[in-house]
């Protein structure tokens, strides 16, 4: 099966006629990844390797049967373009942007719930299911179709893993990038369950880093509501830590949440295998499988 | 970015919240006038944006208006925690009955607003937290609901339901939720808000801390009164990157916040230390490489430079194509190192093989490679 994207999703890829848009269009099209659409405002009418540009993404929606959408635009104009996604419909949205204002992500995030959106990012390099869909620009002859399902907050570090597993035949079901910034539109909780449900996919990696409590909360959910096996690799063991503003801070996270030590003795408390270092994923995962 | 006291709290006059009367002082001159205007005793406060200032002796009270020159000039020369004022805050003292705390944060966790009132105000709320959790408010706002009467009405009984002052503390708290988002505020901050023997509250201190993502929206400020950075970071940040001073030789050139973490936790592993961390972000040019080197070789520490590179939107032809054309001005006694993957990546090889520099598709090779290098000079 996979999750979330397969060889029935529907693309529209919004700022298609942009130099990244353009290029990474091309690049899903030639995949196999059924792009139906391209928007631009101001160049409707217009054709990108052979992709329809429309106005909007209601236009878009009008004249295909789009049920993705995928953000290459700067992110500044991030938030509207997520909203216009939503509001027009769209049940996944994908956005690629680095550095979209937290205000503007938290909006969206409870936007894209309020109106049954899945919204994968900002920050990521999108989603693929190996041999049938790509949603994003990651280097695609790095993935083999197979049985593990793989979520990373870090791009490169997804690329990391994803090539230790191909190299030793191990292939994938879905991987996601969930987005290295604060306020993602998902988190690893919200695609838990996904995987779980998902026939293709037998067993789980969690690629996370140091901050937030993404990884302590999808703890939590794994002891009590998962039964397929999970493995998790956490970066920043040696990372100094951060520094805090106002006191506000030391009243939320108690206890040293947030750091590697903390989500790893959680991971581990809730029966995730932990990998201390990248190379050894796909030893790990072999023989768990 | 943090905002200083200053200019926490000219933002917060602008939009109606009292505070008290004074100005910001560049020179002990500039003090000692500012001090004559408003004529009584003054508090003297050094503008860091470092905690524990008080403690520090950045915060001086003078009574006598003959010595507000000398005192100032005391502080203006004090660094605290190794910082430098960028001013003093000159302010009438005013009498207080009783101290609040009221901060508005962005709680990441929970994906929601925080705002925190307690009627212990002044001391370190950290400790109010613990020995008087009775007297600590905390009401979380949905992002789509926003702020409404009934979440404030909630902090009646920590005024003793004293009406007229709840109404006065109602205000300030929408007021201040709506500067949190009018400013893309990560941190709002009021400690203390002091009930006066008028009854009036007002801001004795500020702190503000902006979304760096925003800041282009949020012009309203000259970044470098703000700078905290490491030096070296600062000249990363005029030139577009991401820096992170650390203690150690060598730095690492990388494409995501995550591949150069790990590196740094492979690094750690042999016990090499990491001078700087650099994060080219994603899709890096050869022109942004040429200024990432001519970033790191300014901090003196680095005597190698590991480049780890995964390429996915970025392309390791492009990062080659940089790292060649920089590689006269990297000087003799740093050693470089590159480790290629992803997209492009032979392209990305025999560009550097041109240039006689090999590279690694292996990332632990590349870190043994750097490691038995830097022993070795």
């Amino acid at each position: 099966m996979s999750i979330l994207i397969n060889e029935d999703t529907k693309l529209i890829v919004q700022g298609i006629t942009g130099r990244e848009g353009s290029y990474h269009a091309s690049l899903m099209k030639k995949y196999g990844t059924k792009v139906v659409a391209g928007v631009t405002p101001g160049k409707g009418g217009h054709k990108i390797v052979g992709i329809p540009v429309f106005n909007s993404v209601y236009e878009a929606m009008k004249n295909t049967e789009a049920n993705a959408s995928i953000l290459f635009v700067p992110p500044r104009f991030t938030k509207d373009g997520i909203l216009e996604a939503i509001d027009a419909g769209i049940e996944l949205v994908v956005t690629i942007a680095e550095g979209v204002p937290v205000h503007d992500m938290l909006f969206a995030h409870y936007y894209a719930r309020a109106n049954n959106c899945i919204l994968i990012g900002p920050n990521t390099p999108g989603i693929i299911s190996p041999g049938k869909s790509k949603v994003g620009f990651m280097s695609d002859n790095l993935y083999k179709k197979g049985n593990v399902g793989v979520m990373s907050r870090s791009a490169t570090l997804s690329y990391e893993i994803v090539n230790n597993l191909s190299n030793k035949g191990i292939g994938q079901s879905t991987v996601i990038g969930i987005g290295g910034d604060s306020i993602p539109g998902s988190s690893f909780i919200d695609l838990l369950p996904l995987f779980e449900k998902d026939s293709q996919t037998d067993i789980i990696v969690i690629v996370g880093e140091i901050g937030g409590s993404d990884e302590e909360i999808a703890a939590k959910y794994i002891k009590e509501h998962m039964k397929k096996p999970v493995v998790a690799f956490i970066a920043g063991d040696a990372a100094p830590e951060g520094k805090v503003m106002g006191h506000a801070g030391a009243i939320i996270s108690p206890g040293g949440e947030g750091g590697v030590k903390y989500k790893r003795k959680v991971l581990e408390e809730a029966g995730v295998y932990m990998i201390e270092k990248l190379s050894e994923i796909a030893k790990v995962v072999s023989e768990i499988l | 970015m943090k905002l200083h006291e200053y200019q926490a709290k000219e933002i917060f006059s602008k939009h109606g919240i009292s505070i008290q009367k004074g100005k910001l002082a560049k020179t002990p001159q500039e003090a000692k006038q500012i001090a004559a205007v408003i004529g009584g005793p003054v508090v003297l406060k050094s503008q860091v944006l470092v905690g524990g200032r008080g403690k520090a002796g950045g915060v001086k009270i003078v009574d006598d208006l003959s010595d507000v020159e000398k005192v100032a000039d005391k502080i203006l020369k004090s660094e605290i925690k190794g910082y430098k004022p960028k001013g003093i805050l000159v302010l009438e003292k005013i009498e207080i009955k009783q101290e609040f705390y009221l901060s508005i944060v962005l709680d990441r966790k929970m994906k929601k607003t925080l705002v925190i009132f307690s009627s212990f105000g002044g001391m370190d709320i950290e400790e109010v937290s613990k020995k008087h959790p009775e007297k600590i408010a905390k009401l979380y706002i949905e992002e789509l609901l926003g702020i409404q009467d009934f979440h404030i009405n909630r902090l009646l009984p920590l005024v003793d339901n004293n009406r007229e002052m709840f109404s006065k503390l109602k205000k300030i708290v929408k007021t201040l939720y709506s500067i949190y988002k009018k400013h893309d505020s990560l941190i709002v901050e009021i400690n203390p808000l002091a009930l006066t023997e008028n009854g009036d509250l007002v801001a004795l201190d500020g702190k503000m801390e902006i979304d760096n993502n925003a800041t282009y929206r949020q012009k309203l400020l000259s970044d470098s009164e703000n700078d905290e950075e490491d030096p070296i970071e600062l000249i990363g940040k005029k030139a577009g990157f991401v820096v992170i001073k650390l203690k150690g030789n060598i730095s690492i050139i990388s494409n995501g916040a995550g591949l150069a973490l790990s590196t740094l936790d492979l690094l750690s592993k042999y016990n090499m230390g990491v001078a700087n961390i650099l994060d080219l972000s994603g899709g890096a040019t050869p022109e942004k490489v040429m200024r990432a080197i001519k970033v790191v070789i300014q901090d003196k520490d680095v005597k190698g430079i590991l480049f780890n590179i995964f390429g996915g939107i970025t392309r390791c032809n492009e990062i080659a194509r940089g790292i060649a054309g920089a590689l006269k001005s990297i000087p003799e006694d740093i050693s470089v190192v590159c480790r290629l993957q992803g997209t492009n990546r032979d392209e990305g090889i025999n560009i550097l093989k041109d240039v006689n520099l090999d590279a690694d598709t292996d990332l632990e090779e590349t870190v043994k490679n750097i490691v038995s290098t830097m022993n070795r000079g």
